[in-house]
């Protein structure tokens, strides 16, 4: 099955760029949409010096941290708004005005306060934010009522109902949420990044990329940034996968 | 005397399942509540539990503390993502001990086999053991079993009876169930609830 799956992944791979080399030859200027295997040759060429991992190394900590901030935050303010009625009032506004304000807003708006790290941060922050705030909301909200019963006849601690029956809760709106905040943190971070031109930056070697019409440059970094998306969401979700059995068997 | 209840009457909006209930249940043996489906067996089970109040009437535990009751409910109400064990020994608070003790248990009641397996990936007679294990394991005066021996074969059936029949001697234990298998003499008092 697990095989089979594997199979089915590699294939769509191939297919989606075999789509894309048939794109690029149907549109046949390399400046406009490169054949992948230039991509590829560009993305290895790029690898082989050293500034490309220190591209790589500052955009991934600035976006790991905005992601990190923005998951505390949003974690904290979750347990407020559900914890408090009053709390809740206030939160709630704040996080619909984050979420329906335009991000280049938000860019401009952080150019004129931070330094470009900080404009990255904390563009990250805001992105992510409301997307675990209302995910860890509806997870400390959930309740089976059944297992909430067999807590109470049981006489469970506040600490044995946290974590076998809150956290449990938790766990896959904090998944989905995590899925759907990387991607945007990557997005988000990425186009600060362009706005605001750091020296060591994923989104600072996209601009130069437009500004040379370097596209194949153009697609490497793209490449690059989805790859790190996509490790960065699996080794997350295996951490607190991994987190969770760890506590299964210490208590 | 254990539990005496009287004029015991309960209702979800305009549907009565107990209506004015008396009856009198001694401190330890096994007491049979029958009745057809829908007239409050399980309600009643809860109401003793404290798990909801009644409309009218009262229970009273002729205990001289307040009894420590245990249930296994109609549905497992397992945590599926923990293994069998681990749903035993979390009624308890000596972690290291429970699961000893839990691996006892399960054991005794024929699952030595699936005490690493989770609760999800158990069958249907499984899951009413380890509900019955964990119940065991909590312990109290008053057991409360909710429909625990339905499906089960006559194997197992006797497995449980065996690990019940000794804890019967010393604390009360009310069960519901439509299976006659279990009406012998062991009953010592059999409460029919008449639909309201």
């Amino acid at each position: 099955m697990r095989f089979r799956r594997r199979q089915q992944k590699i294939f769509a791979v191939l297919f989606w760029l075999a789509v894309w080399g048939l794109f690029a030859l149907l549109v046949g200027q390399e400046l406009l949409v490169p054949q992948p295997y230039l991509v590829l040759e560009r993305l290895w060429l790029l690898a082989g010096r050293s500034s490309f991992y220190l591209n790589l190394l500052h955009s991934l900590y600035r976006i790991c941290l905005g992601f990190l901030l923005g998951t505390v935050l949003g974690a904290i303010l979750a347990y407020l708004t559900t914890a408090n009625p009053w709390a809740g009032a206030i939160i709630e506004p704040l996080m619909s005005v984050i979420r329906s304000t335009p991000i280049a807003s938000i860019i401009i708006l952080l150019l004129i306060w931070l330094s470009p790290t900080g404009v990255v941060i904390s563009c990250v922050v805001l992105i992510v934010l409301p997307v675990m705030w209302s995910n860890f909301v509806a997870g400390i909200n959930y309740r089976d009522p059944q297992l909430e019963e067999v807590a109470d006849l049981f006489g469970f601690s506040r600490w044995k109902r946290w974590r076998y029956l809150r956290v449990p809760a938790i766990l896959p709106f904090f998944f989905a949420a995590v899925q759907t905040g990387l991607g945007f943190a990557w997005k988000a971070g990425v186009a600060a990044e362009v706005l605001s031109i750091p020296r060591h930056a994923i989104g600072t070697r996209l601009y130069d990329a437009k500004i040379y019409l370097e596209t194949a440059d153009l697609f490497a970094w793209t490449f690059v940034v989805i790859l790190l998306s996509i490790a960065l969401e699996k080794s997350i979700l295996m951490t607190v996968r991994r987190a969770g059995r760890y506590l299964d068997r210490v208590k | 005397m254990g539990i005496i209840i009287r004029n015991l009457s309960k209702a979800y909006g305009d549907k009565k399942v107990l209506c004015a209930l008396n009856a009198e249940m001694p401190d330890t043996g096994y007491v049979a509540i029958l009745g057809s489906s829908g007239v409050g067996k399980t309600s009643l089970l809860r109401l003793i539990a404290g798990l909801e109040e009644p409309d009218e009437g009262e229970i009273i535990f002729t205990y001289s503390e307040t009894p420590k009751i245990s249930m296994v409910f109609q549905e497992d109400r397992l945590f599926p993502h923990l293994s069998a064990r681990e749903n035993v020994a979390l009624v308890g608070d000596d972690r290291a001990n429970d699961l000893k003790q839990a691996d006892i248990l399960l054991t005794q009641l024929g699952l030595g086999d699936c005490i690493y397996q989770r609760a999800a990936e158990l069958s249907g007679g499984m899951k009413r053991r380890v509900a019955l294990a964990r119940s065991l394991l909590y312990g109290g005066q008053i057991y409360l079993l909710d429909e625990l021996f339905t499906g089960l074969d006559d194997q197992t059936l006797c497995q449980v009876t065996k690990t019940l029949d000794p804890l019967s001697e010393a604390a009360l234990v009310i069960f519901v169930s439509h299976d006659t298998r279990l009406l012998t003499d062991r009953v010592k008092q059999i409460i029919r609830i008449e639909p309201a």
